[in-house]
């Protein structure tokens, strides 16, 4: 008898005996689910599904919708296709629609947030960071519940945060409005001057002629239940959400 | 002592056990996310122009060529000395003098086209028998747009032509 109680004092036994312990516990509820299906009735679990889409001008391009069952429905498509499919090259100064916003095209509520990011490439397809992102302007709408996270943006990235609630089947207000190439672009050139009879030309041949501009924009989107925990998981940030569910960035 | 050690070690494991089996739920949130990316080239070429000069018995008919690549506004000014400048009549229909004592044609002027309508020049020499130069200064600027599209010009970014004679 001594010997049993001995035994049963080991930490070993102690230790097995508490798993054993919970791995019974978890049994036991998935059991109880087994036995709640009878052949007459059959239960349908609905499971919440979250989803998000892209929208440029009032087009969906991109989204990525929660099916069931670890499945997503989803697709990446193009920006700036009006520039593709006209073949048409950017003017300085000219202002081209770009209205970006973001559809809860899931079935929970979310929040949401776009992070854009912007570039130069060279003729030969090269990021040239010699050329500022900055002259690629697409400011967000002022009043639109939209506010930039000033601390993680950088000149090449802007992130985007929609301070309400988007609930499930709705879209946001537009981030932007136009895009527009900055002038400045033109301010780096090479002149050559040429001597013709009795007058002479200048020649002025622009550094980052035919250089090509690139935007990405990226958009995710989280539960609002535990927002606050959800978001510092999902994005790492630290945020205050107020009583009618209004998001704001820590300082 | 030894034996508290023991169950301190136990309480341990059994905690970070039971912790383990929660854990995962902790960290299930719901998220998703979207990307599109897109991009064009800028187009900026280059700007070139030239004047255009003919001449009758006492005028000057001058047009400016685009001879470069992108659409842009010029402008003319013309010199003939202290002398004979208030002796020089310049007009034109499309031209407007601006500030600075230019005269600025009115629209874009293409790449491979030339202004359509001639600055004219009358000189009136004021009864002087002596040679002078009337010099002209044709500057350029290629066309900007403003957010709606309409095209402006920025004279603060110029190319210049000088012609004597």
């Amino acid at each position: 008898m001594k010997k049993i109680i001995d035994f049963l004092r080991k930490p070993v036994f102690l230790l097995s005996a508490a798993a054993l312990l919970l791995a019974l516990s978890t049994l036991g509820s998935a059991q109880a689910a087994l036995n709640y299906v009878s052949d007459v009735y059959s239960a349908q679990m609905t499971i919440s599904s979250i989803g998000v889409s892209l929208l440029e001008n009032g087009e969906r391009v991109s989204y990525r919708d929660y099916e069931g069952d670890g499945e997503w429905n989803e697709e990446t498509g193009e920006l700036l296709g009006y520039f593709q499919n006209g073949r048409e090259k950017a003017l300085p100064g000219k202002g081209y629609e770009e209205r970006l916003n973001v559809e809860n095209s899931g079935d929970i509520d979310t929040y949401v947030r776009v992070t854009l990011y912007k570039d130069w490439r060279n003729e030969k397809g090269e990021k040239d960071r010699a050329l500022s992102p900055t002259l690629i302007q697409l400011p967000v709408n002022a009043g639109s519940g939209w506010i930039e996270d000033e601390k993680a943006s950088t000149a090449e990235r802007t992130v985007y945060y929609y301070t309400r609630i988007l609930p499930a089947g709705s879209q946001s207000p537009d981030l932007s409005s136009t895009l527009t190439i900055s002038p400045q672009i033109a301010e780096k050139a090479e002149t050559t001057v040429s001597v013709n009879g009795d007058y002479k030309t200048t020649t002025t041949k622009y550094a980052y002629d035919d250089y090509r501009f690139n935007l990405t924009a990226e958009v995710d989107a989280v539960q609002t239940h535990n927002a606050r925990e959800a978001i510092k998981s999902a994005w790492g940030v630290d945020v205050d959400v107020a009583a009618d569910g209004t998001l704001s960035l820590q300082q | 002592m030894r034996f508290r050690k023991k169950s301190l070690c136990l309480a341990g494991a059994a905690l970070l056990l039971a912790g383990s089996v929660t854990a995962g739920n902790a960290m299930a949130y719901f998220t998703t996310n979207a990307t599109a990316s897109g991009g064009a080239q800028v187009s900026l070429g280059f700007t070139q122009t030239e004047p255009n000069e003919t001449f009758g018995e006492r005028s000057k008919h001058i047009t400016v060529a685009n001879t470069g690549e992108r659409d842009c506004f010029v402008r003319v000014k013309i010199f003939a000395g202290e002398t004979y400048q208030r002796g020089l009549t310049v007009e034109g229909s499309g031209w407007t003098l601006g500030e600075g004592g230019y005269y600025h044609y009115e629209n874009v002027v293409a790449p491979g086209t030339a202004t359509p309508d001639e600055l004219v020049v009358t000189i009136d020499t004021m009864g002087s028998e002596q040679d002078f130069n009337v010099i002209v200064v044709q500057e350029s600027t290629p066309v900007l747009y403003d957010e709606s599209g309409a095209p402006y010009a920025d004279w603060d970014v110029i190319m210049d032509t000088v012609r004597e004679g």
